[in-house]
Formats: C-alpha cells, sequence, structure tokens
C-alpha cells in the first residue's frame, strides 16, 4: 500500500502552510456546499409532495414547519435563513472560483515600472471586495425578508 | 469519460448561479415581492398548481434539477475521494452517486409532471 498522503478533511481546518482568506473561503465552500447537497436530497421529496394532492402538501408543509405558528415555525424559518446565506455564499463564492479559473479580471501584462503592483494580485482583490459588498446587501434583504416584513 | 466532468462542473455552477438566485429570489424573498405586486403567495397551494401547469417553467425546472443533482453529487464525491476511505472506493463511491442521482432526478422528473397533469 502507498503512504497515505491525502489528509481529507482535516486539511479544511488545519492547512498545512497556514491560510489566507481565500483558504478559508474555500474551507466555508466545502461546508456549505455539503449542506446544499444534502439539503437538494430532502427538498426534492419534500416538494415532490404536492404530486399527491393539496392535502399531502398542506400536511408536508405544517410537517416541516413552513406554514404555522409557534417555535418550531420560528426555528425553521431561522433555519432557512441560514440556508438561504448558505446559497448566497456558495453562488457568489462560486462565481468568483469560476473568474479565477478562467482566468478574467487578471489584466494586461506590461513593464514593472516603480512602484509596480501586479495587476494579476491587485485585481482579484477588488473583484473580491466587490462581492464581499454584494453578499452584505444579500444577507441584508434576506434579514429583511425573514425577520423585518410580515 | 473520467477527467473531463469537471469542465460540466464549472458549465453547471455558472448555470446554477443564475437559476438558483432566481429560484431563491422567487420562493424566498416573497415578502420583498408582494409589496411590488400585490397578491403574491408562491406557496399557497393555488399558486404552486399554476406554476406546476406552467410547461416552460416546469421545463426550465426539470434541467435546474439535472444541473443541481449533477454539480451537487459531483462536488460530493470530489470531497469524498480526497479522504484515504474515498480513495479506495472511488469507484465504488461514483457508481453509488450515479444511482442516487438517477433515483432523485427520477423522483423529482415524476413529481413535476404529475403536479401539473392532476391538478
Amino acid at each position: 500500500m502507498k503512504k497515505k498522503n491525502y489528509r481529507g478533511f482535516k486539511a479544511w481546518f488545519l492547512p498545512e502552510r497556514g491560510a489566507n482568506f481565500e483558504r478559508w473561503l474555500f474551507t466555508l465552500h466545502r461546508i456549505t456546499g455539503i449542506i446544499l447537497i444534502l439539503y437538494l436530497s430532502l427538498h426534492i421529496f419534500v416538494v415532490g409532495s404536492r404530486a399527491f394532492g393539496k392535502e399531502s402538501w398542506i400536511n408536508t408543509m405544517k410537517l416541516v414547519g413552513s406554514i404555522g405558528e409557534g417555535f418550531y415555525h420560528n426555528l425553521i424559518k431561522t433555519l432557512e435563513y441560514l440556508l438561504v446565506l448558505a446559497v448566497g455564499f456558495h453562488a457568489i463564492n462560486g462565481l468568483r472560483l469560476l473568474i479565477t479559473e478562467f482566468g478574467i479580471l487578471l489584466g494586461k501584462p506590461r513593464r514593472p515600472e516603480y512602484p509596480y503592483v501586479a495587476s494579476s494580485l491587485k485585481n482579484p482583490k477588488v473583484f473580491l471586495y466587490f462581492l464581499m459588498i454584494l453578499f452584505f446587501v444579500y444577507f441584508l434583504l434576506g434579514f429583511q425578508e425573514f425577520f423585518l416584513l410580515k | 469519460m473520467k477527467g473531463r466532468f469537471w469542465v460540466l462542473h464549472y458549465i453547471s455552477g455558472g448555470i446554477l448561479f443564475i437559476l438558483l438566485l432566481g429560484h431563491i429570489f422567487m420562493m424566498h424573498f416573497y415578502k420583498f415581492l408582494l409589496k411590488l405586486q400585490p397578491g403574491y403567495e408562491p406557496m399557497e397551494w393555488e399558486a404552486v398548481i399554476e406554476r406546476a401547469k406552467n410547461v416552460s417553467l416546469v421545463t426550465i425546472y426539470i434541467f435546474f434539477l439535472l444541473f443541481a443533482l449533477f454539480h451537487g453529487l459531483y462536488g460530493l464525491k470530489n470531497i469524498l475521494i480526497e479522504t484515504n476511505f474515498g480513495r479506495r472506493f472511488e469507484r465504488g463511491i461514483v457508481f453509488l452517486f450515479w444511482i442516487i442521482g438517477i433515483i432523485l432526478f427520477a423522483f423529482g422528473t415524476f413529481t413535476t409532471i404529475k403536479a401539473g397533469g392532476a391538478g
């Protein structure tokens, strides 16, 4: 058997060479990804109940706490908000990964004149700040939707 | 085929960015939309059935399901094969995920189409 070299889940939380901000985004991206695929598997069956009539739909909605009142309903709504945030994070960070993968926004190479800041290092950072603002807006919109509007 | 699916993973990711955020906005930001369009209630039975009868929406949702399942299961497979356990049983995991994906897609498509027909 070859030497075991796969650090697996351990590497998400204890990166070997320390970690920068993007590395933690990677960890969060994977965690939210797992949450989303597990949710999707359940979601297919929950919303699938509408194929079996109105009774079935309403009973299922009550069972999962999507309609109704009280502590359980509020708990489910809060978890749903967290899920919506997970979706937003995964989508927005995924957009960053796509942009990085295809080398968009790296800028053209130019003669390194003093004081030289490589555009390939600067542009992705600026884009990251833009995406953080975008996520913040999404966060606020979701918060308004789930907790303020009625 | 092995080693080529990552392209599909990126393409489906790009498509899901649009579809999933649209879905979230339509279904979960409905109080916000209610202000723009009074009477908008996405989770009411009548609204659900009305959407289920909309052929173009149903078609989009079936593709949405296909992309989401592929993207999700492929991503989960990628995570698993980075562990010692996953590396050892890679072929088994791929096979299992194909089965799970086909079952979930079949059930999702069946209910989506049946909901529109039974209305």
